[in-house]
């Protein structure tokens, strides 16, 4: 049985010309020690979806969809789940935090909301829980505030809050994407290790392939609100099928021998909700089109080790690979 | 030699000790040139430094051979002024938000009375067309833009004192992937054509590799490496270097128990993995190893002990 199960997740926003899409069908499974990396660019909806699961969405959006958590129906508007059930750490730690408390009543807080622990044993467990990431367990620590810790003791501090109250799934939007390389690799490292020592399932909303190599057993692509290629890391990223993460893997640098060329890039940009015309979002910048890909939008199809939403791709993966 | 930077110091206001430590570099016309390091390194200062924006307290910088800012001097070649611009990480904050793309445009070209009237906005739109905006673009405002437009709109800005250097601070770190690789190719393209140098800062070497032709790595404030990308990234010498090499790559982190330093010695040895007695006590001096490469480490990485890539 899956951790988590996301069933037909459609959220759209409520505008002044009516409701617009953003994530447009989603579904997914997350089973327990397994890293789901959900990559795309600005506005494809990840984040959305991430936010959409903690029931973290403003008022002004309308979420549908079924969500099962250990085989359970639950809604993700009530915080019955959030803590010990699901948990995410955010991009920025410095906006993620309070500033004007220490860092010891930040983490203990969810421990006295959630656990109705006693006060002197919350001490007890934040110190326990600074030392899992690398923090001085110290009391001392505790009482510093935000300002005073760097980039990746904040990110540190947030993992600890986001850990307090054992989660079964941690949700992390970008975690590593305001901090430096080296840090960035910490991070990276230490959560992987957190997640296999405590088993628990992870979905990796990023927009970075290098994290996404790094930590994921799977992912899945998103273009337009829709996961447009799911399957497992080593698979998608050595070879794409979908045009999208073809191109996608194909625009960015890499650090190998290989002679400097001009970069590829994929012409047009990504479609804002409200464009969307009825055919596949990516036709317009697609170096595969056809006609049908003009009317019909594609359905996301099982096909040998992973899902792809690309007839096209299918049909030619023996003729010429796209630029 | 277009730009010569010789032992190079800033301090800010009230800092306990300098930002940047006596940086040298030069720049020739054209050449494209990196700068990594991780956040308060310096490399963002050296830049700043390069404007006049920051309290210069030691070393040199010369232009065209001519001596143009030290600690007793203020930059006040306007010549200078008008052949080096700036483009930021940031593209949003960086334009006016209340006046048109090409009100932002026509700014430096009233500040430097280059043109005027018509022939200015002839100018700007021939720019934006250039950097791939449609023309009614300068009619348009900044918020109406997403971040990889606003980012050839600050690139067209730049360009259009015509400079001769162009100093870039995290210019595609802001963008997604598919954008990144766009404006990169812009850059790439212009100073080309050009003949425009850059100084490239950024923290990651896989962008690094594909514009620039050298690198120079900072740590806290001092030089630790520079030479041909190529050589520094696949065969690095200093072992921050490495650390940032292997970072790029993903590859998983060596364990290296941290200690405190006295201060006196390299400023790396905490997190070293080659340290030895002499790098607590001893600062190591920037030295040319080979041809065009410069490294300070006691014991640099040599190809023996060099473990990956």
């Amino acid at each position: 049985m899956p951790l988590l199960q996301v069933e037909n997740l459609q959220v759209s926003f409520r505008t002044h010309n009516g409701f617009l899409p953003v994530v447009r069908g989603v579904s997914l499974q997350l089973h327990e020690g397994e890293t789901l990396a959900v990559v795309g660019e600005s506005g494809s909806g990840k984040s959305v979806t991430s936010l959409a699961l903690m029931g973290l969405l403003p008022s002004k959006a309308r979420v549908d969809g079924s969500f099962y958590f250990q085989g359970e129906p639950f809604e993700p508007p009530q915080g019955k789940l959030r803590g010990h059930g699901l948990s995410m750490i955010f991009q920025n730690p410095m906006s993620s935090l309070n500033p004007v408390m220490t860092v010891g009543k930040q983490v203990a807080e969810p421990l006295l909301f959630h656990q109705k622990m006693t006060v002197r044993e919350a001490d007890k467990k934040v110190l326990e829980l600074f030392h899992e990431v690398g923090l001085p367990s110290t009391p001392a620590f505790s009482q510093r505030y935000p300002h005073q810790l760097s980039g990746g003791m904040r990110q540190r501090v947030v993992i600890a809050i986001a850990l307090a109250c054992a989660p079964s799934v941690l949700i992390a939007d970008e975690p590593t994407t305001a901090l430096d390389v080296t840090i960035q690799a910490q991070i990276l490292d230490l959560l992987k290790q957190l997640q296999s020592h405590r088993k628990m399932g992870m979905i990796m909303v990023t927009h970075d392939m290098s994290v996404v190599e790094t930590v994921a057993h799977r992912v899945a692509v998103m273009y337009a609100g829709q996961f447009v290629e799911v399957g497992s890391c080593g698979q998608v990223l050595q070879s794409p099928a979908h045009p999208y993460t073809r191109a996608l893997l194909a625009s960015r640098p890499t650090l190998t021998r290989e002679p400097v060329g001009v970069l590829k890039t994929i012409a047009g940009r990504p479609p804002s909700p409200s464009e969307l015309d009825g055919g596949c979002p990516f036709h317009p910048r697609c170096s595969l089109v056809e006609e049908t890909c003009r009317k019909e939008e594609p359905v996301l199809q099982e096909w040998e080790d992973r899902a792809v939403r690309c007839p096209i791709a299918k049909k030619g993966t023996t003729v010429a690979s796209p630029g | 030699m277009l730009l010569q930077v010789d032992d190079l110091r800033v301090r800010y206001d009230g800092a306990d000790e300098e930002t940047l430590k006596g940086v040298s570099l030069q720049i020739k016309a054209g050449e494209r040139l990196a700068l990594v390091g991780e956040s308060g390194s310096g490399k963002s200062t050296l830049a700043r430094a390069l404007l006049g924006l920051c309290p210069v307290v030691g070393g040199e910088v010369r232009f065209q051979g001519e001596l143009l800012l030290s600690a007793k001097q203020t930059i006040r070649n306007q010549g200078y002024r008008r052949a080096v611009q700036m483009i930021f990480q940031d593209p949003y904050n960086s334009l006016h938000p209340r006046l048109s793309v090409e009100k932002n445009l026509l700014e430096p070209l009233k500040i430097h009375q280059i043109y005027q009237g018509e022939k200015s906005v002839e100018k700007a739109r021939a720019l934006l067309a250039r950097v791939g905006l449609d023309p009614q673009a300068g009619s348009r405002y900044p918020h109406e833009f997403s971040g990889g437009q606003l980012q050839r709109i600050g690139i067209a800005r730049a360009l259009l004192t015509e400079p001769q250097i162009l100093l870039a601070d995290e210019p595609v770190s802001a963008l997604d992937v598919s954008v990144q690789a766009q404006v990169l190719n812009l850059l790439a393209e212009l100073s080309s054509e050009r003949r425009l140098a850059l100084l490239f800062i950024s923290h990651d070497l896989a962008v690094v590799r594909q514009l620039c032709g050298r690198v120079a790595v900072m740590y806290r404030g001092r030089l630790v490496e520079s030479g041909a990308v190529d050589d520094v990234c696949f065969e690095p010498a200093h072992p921050y270097t490495e650390t940032l090499v292997e970072a790029t790559l993903g590859h998983p982190l060596k364990k290296v128990a941290r200690k405190e330093s006295a201060g006196q010695g390299c400023p790396f040895v905490p997190r070293c993995r080659k340290r030895e007695e002499r790098c607590w006590q001893e600062l190591p001096p920037l030295l040319e190893n080979t041809a065009g490469r410069v490294c300070a480490c006691h014991f640099p990485i040599g190809t023996s002990d060099r473990q990956n890539v």
